[in-house]
């Protein structure tokens, strides 16, 4: 069976890494981005499973990235993560689209759950 | 119609004179209007904060780019069933706390005014208008929106070191880096327990930082509490789950309240993760008491934790009050949370009261005014 494809943009280089360790370990195949113009780059070359998205990115933020993957893949699983955890943060990402809404601190086991229940792992 | 509105007039400025020259004085703005919110008196405050003049405004109404009220969060009440003026003449009641509205100086330049309401009744009590006073708190709210920035930075720059310990370790101890020995295994499991109290904290400390500098800018939007009360379940599903006890909601789809969604997700944020995480084995549920016809909602949350002794139970609600013995030694917290969950309910007219059994459980209940449309469903 062909590997899972997850995308990965956060861009503290730690947290990034952290997530694709133990996402390879569970057998994913990751590619790592640090913020969101390379973000969208890497959705716009090639397909993905579902995409982890930090929302406090430079540049381009990860509810600006999630709305372009919106208009390109209505149904693409995106997890947000955010270091906030205010009621009005959540209900923003999740009417922009995201699947689902991690916040920081969070366990990678816990991501991991999340990530195998929406890509149907 | 033109009739009736002349002699409500009459009925409300029926005695002025003497009240027109103290309210004329009063430092705040003070005016008044019918029911229909069309202006028939305004003070020199008001003149003074917002540029118009009272020969330029007595007889419009409020709405007509006069004194435009506009809430925190950028939604134009005039029009709509919050204007609190028309909430106030149509519900006959007085706003109990003050509500921070944005507006407009005639001059262009965007003015913060706190703001409070009441009817205004003729002698035989019928409601004939109403009466808004108001003052300029733009210098207050602009420092105020400065700490907001400032901790939302310090929020973001504490997280991302907790996330990396916090992460990193969970890797460890999954044993994602190679298996752990045990003493190494315990020692990381130190440092995790200790991580997380200083993660605890912080996020306490923020929230409380977050209340206070929000404090007298509450929002009132029209919001479904149900929804709300899910996503925080939804958040706190893994560590129910990770502590083997059941956490479950049995909410009817549609709780609407007025109120500000961000205050009442800490509220229930840290009543559920209270009852989360003082419940060592059994459940946790969430539900609610709606009787028809009643003005309010309760919710409850209903927990098989260690339960408060009865002494403690008057002082749970006071700040950095914590709940000092031999089970709760090795809990963390801060005795913020219910603090917090306390005065936001208070702010939104409402209370909590908790029943508890040692070693059995405790009940939080949670009760809060619903919006009934109905009840103001003509504004214009």
């Amino acid at each position: 069976m062909d590997k899972k494809k997850i995308l990965v943009a956060d861009d503290d280089v730690s947290i990034n890494r952290m997530i694709s360790f133990k996402l390879k370990k569970e057998g994913f195949e990751v590619t790592s981005v640090f913020d969101g113009k390379e973000a969208l780059t890497a959705f716009n070359n090639s397909d993905f499973d579902a995409v982890i998205l930090d929302i406090m990115m430079p540049a381009i933020g990860g509810l600006e990235v999630l709305i372009k993957i919106r208009q390109g893949k209505p149904m693409l699983p995106v997890i947000l993560l955010s270091a906030k955890s205010t009621e009005r943060d959540v209900v923003k990402g999740f009417e922009m689209g995201a699947n689902d809404y991690l916040s920081k601190p969070f366990r990678p086991a816990e991501l991991l759950i999340r990530v195998k229940k929406l890509v149907g792992d | 119609m033109k009739e009736t509105h002349h002699s409500n007039e009459l009925d409300l400025l029926e005695n002025a004179d003497n009240f027109r020259s103290i309210l004329a004085q009063i430092g705040d703005g003070v005016y008044i209007t019918d029911n229909n919110r069309k202006i028939l008196f305004w003070n020199s405050a008001c003149e003074e904060i917002t540029g118009y003049r009272a020969d330029e405004v007595t007889g419009k109404r409020c709405a007509d780019n006069i004194l435009v009220h506009i809430d925190m969060a950028g939604n134009k009440l005039c029009s709509t069933n919050l204007c609190p003026l028309h909430r106030a003449i149509v519900t006959g009641q007085p706003s109990k706390t003050p509500l921070t509205v944005r507006a407009k100086h005639k001059n262009g330049n965007r003015i913060v005014v706190e703001v409070s309401v009441a009817p205004v009744r003729n002698l035989a009590g019928t409601v004939v208008g109403g009466v808004e006073t108001f003052r300029d708190v733009s210098g207050k709210i602009e420092l105020e929106e400065e700490k907001a920035r400032f901790f939302a930075s310090l929020s973001h720059d504490l997280k991302t070191p907790l996330t990396n310990m916090q992460g990193y370790l969970d890797l460890l101890l999954e044993g994602d880096a190679g298996e752990l020995n045990d003493i190494q295994k315990e020692f990381a499991e130190t440092i995790y327990s200790e991580e997380q109290k200083l993660a605890n904290l912080i996020e306490e400390l923020l929230e409380m930082s977050r209340l206070q500098s929000a404090d007298f800018s509450y929002e009132q939007n029209v919001l479904d509490l149900s929804v709300l009360i899910k996503k925080v379940v939804h958040s706190f599903l893994g560590e129910a789950s990770r502590k083997g006890i059941s956490l479950e909601e049995y909410l009817p789809e549609n709780i609407t309240v007025i109120g500000d969604g961000d205050r009442l997700w800490q509220a229930f944020s840290n009543l559920i993760g209270n009852a989360v995480k003082y419940t060592n084995r059994g459940k946790v549920e969430i539900s609610s008491i709606y009787l028809p016809g009643q003005k309010e909602m309760v919710i409850e949350i209903k927990d098989t934790g260690i339960g408060i002794p009865p002494e403690d139970l008057d002082k749970i609600f006071k700040i950095f009050y914590r709940v000092d013995n031999n089970e709760t030694i090795s809990i963390r917290g801060t005795g913020i949370g219910l603090y917090i969950a306390d005065s936001v309910i208070k702010r939104h007219e409402g209370r909590i009261e908790v029943k508890s059994i040692p070693g059995k459980g405790s009940i939080f209940k949670v009760f809060i005014a619903s919006y009934n449309e109905s009840e103001a469903n003509e504004g214009r």
